[in-house]
């Protein structure tokens, strides 16, 4: 539809640019143009007013909150107290806790998402039968709701009637109660965080993959390459970007792990798998330590940002060559 | 095309390929199929040890979620919300998106990466400021709390989708229009607007994806009478105990807009969900 279009217009240019007087149109437009492009600007404004209201406004407040002592439920006793939000942050176990297990969970599930979904993609690359009910299929997972596949993940794997934990005393591994003991629960966690998001890199890596010129394979096979050099040193390379795009934006979401935690742990037991996000919800939302909490969340916005500022710079500059 | 074929004639890993994708492919699925057909059984047939696939199904699930509890207003609360978000979110993202596509510059660069950057925060930093902001102007619990938040959530994707949407609007086409004496505004709605309408509808759809699933904004910015859907769903862990049939039907219904939604985005999947980097 766009070709048609475009060959369309490049006809009525044409016959335009050849029937009308040239220099005093020209003078004309300019002057229109410059007028209705400063219009057209307007339009501008109020999506970057809202852009700017929420997310100007809450970085300003909760700097501010954060330097405050300020519990909902004791709101009388509020006041400025400087750092010590921070300090008390920084000098407690609990926090840098908080941080192991996030980066655990964050590492682990970028690692394991990416190989598991990269293998995919390789699995995928060729036709085969029903090659495209077998793709839509996959993505299933992640487009179900979090809290949707955190419930059933919670149902499936209940240690009295869940089919998971039936199937691993069958398999003889004997009754787990999987969410509920701290050694497993973390890796429970990160597994049901690989059967959702997993899908989200293959879709990403294969569409990468076949966007590789037919003829660059066929030159590296002519020229007697194997089909591991094929993967390892042609794909590899030219689907960089798409890989970074990919991992970058699993580690900003597998940073926001809230819903799945909700609906099956909520930290535990005991503290095995509160995250910095969760953690930040339980003192803002369950303490109503709202100061605390914001001390927590500038912490947990530079740990981010330390960790894909890099990988953005690289999203940013390619997407604004294209 | 023919090269794909004989590549296909000469690969004697086909078979085991195939075996290796249904394998995948039940891993991925058999979870999904069990929360659908556990959504039509009787809690007996549920909590039985000897878990089957095959059993008389029943809708009783469906209609205690529909009719016996307050989960179907929550799914007109999340419709109402979410597509009023999905509404500003377009009108608000095309009047920053259009503009950036036809006049790039260094300062347009500057603004979108600004608004990529968005895309970093994590919700829970956002959300705390926010709540004590709403609590005090007493929009908090209210729909439009949450209309605000998710046109806001969804906003980056949405420049930088329809930034690239509009950018693939030939240029030709608009500048006959000009010559024709068409100022930019009415280019805007009677040329750019029509060409670009399937990247448009995408973009709808997929910022209803992602309002629709949400759960952190709604569990605290949700009220007693606005809970959404996803909110609802958690409603039926009581203090007396987990109504699993009823939580896997409405989790079924909770996932299938958002199933019928990828569907009809598919073309554009990709694109979505790499913020247009990936074509």
């Amino acid at each position: 539809m766009m070709k048609t279009l475009q060959s369309n217009s490049i006809d009525l240019s044409k016959a335009e640019g050849s029937s009308h007087d040239h220099a005093k149109k020209d003078v004309k437009m300019k002057i229109k143009e410059r007028a209705s492009k400063r219009k057209i600007y307007y339009s501008m404004i109020p999506g970057i007013l809202l852009l700017a209201a929420l997310s100007l406004f809450p970085s300003i407040y909760s700097l501010w909150v954060s330097i405050q002592r300020w519990n909902l439920s004791d709101p009388l006793n509020r006041k400025i107290v400087g750092l010590s939000n921070y300090q008390r942050l920084l000098t407690d176990a609990e926090f840098w806790y908080s941080l192991k297990i996030t980066l655990i969970f964050v590492v682990a599930v970028v690692a394991i998402e990416s190989v598991f979904a990269y293998f995919l993609a390789l699995l995928f690359f060729r036709p085969m039968p029903f090659h495209r009910l077998m793709r839509t299929l996959i993505l299933l997972p992640m487009l179900t709701a979090p809290i949707v596949v955190g419930m059933l993940m919670r149902f499936m794997l209940d240690p009295q009637f869940g089919i998971i934990t039936h199937l691993s005393e069958v398999a003889g591994f004997g009754s787990v109660d999987f969410l509920g003991t701290p050694t497993t629960a973390l890796l429970s966690l990160i597994l049901v965080d690989v059967w959702q998001w997993t899908p989200f890199l293959f879709l990403i890596f294969l569409a990468a993959m076949q966007g590789i010129p037919e003829e660059l394979i066929e030159a590296a096979k002519l020229d007697g390459a194997k089909r591991m050099h094929l993967v390892w040193h042609l794909f590899l390379p030219l689907m960089k970007y798409p890989l970074i795009v990919g991992i970058t934006l699993r580690i900003i979401d597998s940073f926001r792990v809230y819903d799945l935690i909700y609906a099956t742990t909520r930290g535990g037991p005991i503290n095995a798998t509160t995250t910095m996000s969760w953690s930040i919800y339980d003192s803002g939302f369950k303490l109503f330590n709202v100061s605390l909490a914001s001390a927590y969340s500038w912490l947990l916005l530079i740990v981010v940002v330390v960790i894909t500022s890099r990988f953005l710079k690289v999203l940013a500059r390619e997407s604004s060559e294209k | 095309m023919s090269n794909r074929k004989t590549l296909q004639r000469r690969d004697k890993t086909a078979p085991l390929r195939f075996i290796l994708a249904v394998l995948a492919c039940t891993f991925f699925v058999f979870p999904v199929l069990w929360m659908i057909l556990t959504g039509f059984k009787t809690g007996n047939q549920a909590f039985s040890n000897s878990a089957s696939l095959f059993f008389t199904p029943t809708l009783e699930n469906y209609r205690e979620v529909f009719f016996g509890s307050g989960f179907r207003s929550a799914l007109v609360t999340s419709l109402k919300a979410v597509s009023l978000a999905v509404i500003l979110t377009i009108l608000l993202a095309s009047g920053i998106a259009y503009p950036m596509a036809r006049f790039p510059s260094k300062k347009m660069q500057r603004l979108a990466g600004w608004i990529i950057s968005l895309r970093i925060v994590p919700p829970i930093v956002t959300i705390i400021p926010l709540f004590l902001l709403l609590r005090s102007l007493n929009i908090a619990g209210t729909i439009w709390s949450l209309v605000v938040v998710y046109a806001f959530m969804n906003m980056p994707l949405a420049v930088w989708l329809l930034r690239g949407f509009f950018k693939e609007v030939p240029r030709e086409i608009e500048e006959a229009a000009q010559i024709d004496g068409l100022d930019q505004f009415r280019i805007f709605l009677k040329i750019v607007l029509p060409l670009a309408t399937p990247g448009i509808v995408a973009t709808g759809l997929l910022s209803f994806m992602f309002s629709w699933n949400d759960f952190l904004f709604a569990n605290i910015l949700s009220g007693a009478t606005t809970r959404t859907a996803t909110v609802g769903l958690t409603e039926f862990v009581t203090p007396v105990g987990v109504a699993w049939t009823q939580i896997m039907a409405a989790g079924t219904i909770v996932a299938i807009p958002v199933w019928i939604a990828a569907l009809l985005a598919q073309k554009f999947l990709v694109r979505g969900l790499t913020m247009g980097a990936v074509k």
